[in-house]
């Protein structure tokens, strides 16, 4: 999968310019920029930290951002964390912003902890990069500022379903969901409507934008290597909402086939210079109806034989003693594999006997 | 396969006979030897074969890898006389997938009368002598003395034993003389004679015809 997904990221980058080409052997890299305003302020006063990070180049593994605040107590009064990004979502601007209001006198810390999980700007596979600011709020009260501080922005939501959730090779499937304001409530779902959601799969992006009911949905088509692979979709947040992800999985696989049997057709006692009959009978498992014409593999002790099911095979008992056969059916886009164990064919002798001589003592 | 059939059933043909005339003495060891083979004529090795008669199993030996056997039977001293019908039997042997199979084979047990005998060494025309001996493998019958081909006494075996008195006739020469002693040969018997050596002697008779005086 990985290696997959590096040779499609390549292949994309090599019909891009020549100065992005230059970016896939280099390690990925990245800006933070991170301000509060205002510095200072009176316990009640509101500030708000905004947060800008960007990414480029990342090839393998995620990175993302977490982002918080803590009063001077330490006490964490805000906590957020953002969508993982991949290859596919490279470039990343990220912005977000938070307004809290200072309840307590002291000095408020505000960070953002760039992380790195698979490959680092440092080299190495790891690597958490955090910046802080930081306000000053002093108890010197006047008692002003009776406003309510203006609303910082808003949690939100985002849920994902594909359908369907198993798609045959090639074929298309619709990836949707909702996005909602997850301020409001937690048993009620209060949906965005207008928000813009940038759905990724497979190396594919695609936007989708909300319905007034919150719900979005687009339709990508399967590639044709199984496998299970991973649907992601992300709101990049606005003014008003943050940003959030949410993925879910999607199984590429063959559309299932049928059952059959194998039956294997055998006398089980036979004498030497016997010519015995082998007959491999293929069935549909359902129907019973034989299938005839598809190749299948005979096992006559050591070796193997392909024949047609329904066909008969014949060998001669040479010698007294057992054949081991058996028979494998390796399956076509009808049918699923079959094997039938067998079984042994005993080959008696009746013998004869003759006598040479018969004589007195040591005649 | 049937052409095959037939040169067999030649082949025993030709055989059997043969085999019919086996004679064994009492006493004697028989040996029966063969082969055993599958339906495509391939040899049968490591398989139990047995010699019976009867029920009995006389003796029983495992084929080489060539198929082939040797069974032999010591044929008791008192077995009864006359045509034995052996049976040589390959039982059923499932871990090497052999049927049960047999063919016969005829045999004529035979007696052989072995007569020693001794008489006196020299005799004369006249004599009533006694030719004394015994009989092996005969407990009875009756004992012949011969001279150039005619009997001249008879006697009867008992138990092994005989004496037979003759009579010197008065016509034999003089001179080393052989009696034959032989025996009755009875069916499936046959018979060891043996020889006797004696002189015959002239005791002359001096007949004076005169006397007379000078």
């Amino acid at each position: 999968m990985r290696g997959e997904a590096v040779a499609s990221a390549a292949l994309m980058l090599l019909l891009l310019t020549p100065a992005v080409w230059r970016t896939v052997n280099s390690s990925p890299s990245y800006s933070i920029s991170i301000s509060v305003t205002p510095e200072g302020g009176s316990v009640g006063d509101s500030f708000t930290t905004s947060v800008r990070v960007t990414v480029h180049g990342l090839q393998a593994g995620t990175a993302y951002v977490t982002l918080w605040t803590r009063d001077p107590g330490g006490a964490e009064r805000y906590y957020r964390q953002s969508p993982q990004w991949t290859y596919a979502d490279m470039p990343v601007d990220y912005r977000t912003a938070w307004t809290l209001t200072s309840d307590k006198a002291g000095t408020w810390t505000s960070c953002v902890s760039l992380v790195f999980d698979g490959e680092a700007p440092d080299g190495s596979g790891y690597q958490e990069i955090t910046r802080c600011v930081y306000f000053e709020a002093s108890d010197s009260g006047g008692g002003g500022g009776g406003d309510d501080p203006p609303p910082g922005k808003k949690p939100t939501k985002l849920t994902i379903a594909v359908n369907p959730d198993r798609v045959p090779p090639s074929q298309t499937f619709s990836v949707g969901g909702g996005l909602f304001d997850a301020s409001q409530s937690d048993w009620w779902n209060y949906p965005i409507a207008g928000a813009t959601i940038t759905v990724t799969f497979n190396g594919q992006t695609k936007t989708a934008t909300t319905s007034s009911s919150g719900g979005w949905s687009v339709v990508f088509t399967a590639p044709s290597q199984e496998g299970t692979y991973t649907v992601r979709a992300s709101f990049a947040g606005n003014s008003q909402y943050d940003g959030t992800s949410a993925s879910a999985t999607v199984r590429v696989q063959r559309p299932s086939k049928k059952n059959c049997i194998i039956e294997l057709i055998y006398p089980e006692k036979v004498h030497v210079g016997d010519f015995v009959n082998i007959t491999v009978v293929l069935r549909d498992a359902e129907t019973h109806q034989e299938i005839r014409g598809r190749p299948v593999i005979l096992y006559v002790d050591a070796d193997s034989h392909e024949i047609e099911s329904g066909s008969t095979f014949t060998i001669r008992a040479e010698y007294p003693g057992t054949i081991d056969v058996g028979a494998r059916f390796e399956g076509d886009e009808q049918y699923d594999a079959a094997y039938d164990p067998g079984g042994l064919i005993e080959i008696w002798t009746r013998p004869s006997i003759e006598i040479t001589h018969v004589g007195r003592g040591g005649e | 396969m049937r052409k095959k059939h037939l040169a067999a059933l030649l082949l025993a043909m030709a055989v059997a006979p043969a085999l019919a005339q086996t004679k064994v003495y009492r006493g004697d060891v028989l040996t029966v030897s063969g082969v055993i083979r599958d339906e495509l004529g391939n040899p049968v090795p490591g398989a139990e074969v047995q010699l019976l008669e009867g029920a009995t199993v006389l003796d029983s030996t495992t084929t080489g890898s060539d198929g082939s056997f040797t069974l032999s039977w010591q044929v008791p001293r008192d077995h009864e006389l006359g045509p034995v019908t052996l049976t040589v039997y390959v039982p059923e042997q499932p871990s090497l997938y052999v049927e049960a199979s047999s063919t016969t084979l005829s045999v004529e047990v035979w007696a052989l009368a072995v007569l020693t005998a001794s008489g006196p060494q020299r005799i004369h025309r006249g004599d009533t002598i006694a030719i004394t001996g015994s009989v092996q493998g005969m407990d009875s019958g009756t004992v012949e003395v011969r001279r150039g081909g005619v009997t001249v006494a008879t006697g009867p075996v008992r138990e092994g034993q005989f004496n037979v008195s003759l009579a010197v006739p008065s016509d034999w020469p003089k001179g080393p003389l052989v009696l034959t002693v032989t025996t009755q040969a009875g069916s499936y018997v046959d018979v060891e004679e043996c020889q006797v050596s004696a002189e015959l002697w002239i005791r002359p008779e001096i007949v004076v015809t005169e006397v007379s005086g000078g």
